[in-house]
């Protein structure tokens, strides 16, 4: 990742899980992070524009639960909770990329973000050692960007 | 009586989300419509009176601009105010949607008293 993108990206991210799906969020360690098959799901959104690229994120489905849970106001048990973790996790993403290109690039810029969609889960582990790593009420949330 | 608001959007949590933050900013509320994409919310603007449409940008098959526009193409919809709540940052793109009529703009994540404040520009306050 280039620099002024990651540092976008370890404001924003943080930003966001707070103010969208009120969790205390923190960075983590890379010695903290998960290894191994650790249940992720991911989900990835393109962008094109001044510049092109992708961003990923991969959490766990106890993140998903408690992303939905929080961002609808229902607790973890309401059945509407299941149907919305994945929904919720593509909305987070959203709004961290397009939140981030404008922290990175300024407000200038158009930029033409895609629909997010479900990540390709052969780049997990690639991503797990170039990305950056967050805490999220101690759910680990992994975020992998690349520029074209 | 209240606000009769469509909540134009591809993600089930953030219409949901939308609806929780209408509740929190105890807006008067009588109905809440919903719509996957522009071309759902179309349908909906054709068939019932609508106070406000609060419609995300990017959104699979119509996204918001193109609503906007086809609205606006439209004497029986033109003068009912849309409003873009998006991720979009640039002052450019927020601009040319001004242009082809979008009411007032929210950035996403954005607060319940936000929206009560959009929604207080756009249709006035309420008595």
């Amino acid at each position: 990742m280039s620099d002024e993108v990651r540092e976008a990206l370890e404001i924003v991210s943080v930003r966001i899980l707070e103010e969208a799906a009120f969790l205390f969020a923190d960075a983590m360690p890379p010695a903290s992070a998960p290894t191994g098959n650790w249940g992720a799901v991911g989900a990835e959104i393109r962008w094109s524009g001044p510049s092109s690229g992708a961003m990923r994120v991969w959490s766990t489905q106890a993140l998903l639960r408690l992303l939905a849970a929080n961002m609808l106001g229902v607790e973890e048990s309401d059945p509407a909770v299941n149907a919305s973790g994945f929904d919720a996790l593509r909305e987070i993403l959203n709004m961290v990329t397009g939140n981030c290109l404008t922290e990175a690039w300024g407000p200038g810029p158009v930029f033409h973000l895609e629909i997010p969609r479900a990540a390709d889960q052969s780049l997990l582990a690639a991503d797990a050692e170039a990305g950056f790593w967050i805490s999220a009420d101690d759910h680990p949330v992994l975020f992998w960007n690349g520029i074209a | 009586m209240g606000y009769t608001v469509l909540l134009v959007d591809d993600s089930d949590t953030i219409r949901g989300a939308l609806v929780k933050a209408f509740s929190m900013a105890k807006l008067p509320m009588d109905e809440v419509v919903q719509a996957r994409d522009g071309q759902e919310a179309l349908e909906v603007l054709k068939r019932q009176w609508i106070d406000i449409v609060l419609t995300d940008i990017n959104m699979p098959r119509m996204g918001g601009e193109e609503l906007i526009r086809a609205a606006k193409s439209d004497p029986s919809l033109k003068d009912i105010p849309i409003a873009v709540i998006s991720t979009e940052g640039s002052r450019t793109r927020i601009d040319a949607l001004r242009e082809v009529g979008m009411a007032d703009y929210l950035r996403k994540p954005c607060r319940p008293e936000e929206i009560r404040d959009l929604l207080h520009r756009v249709l006035g306050e309420w008595q």
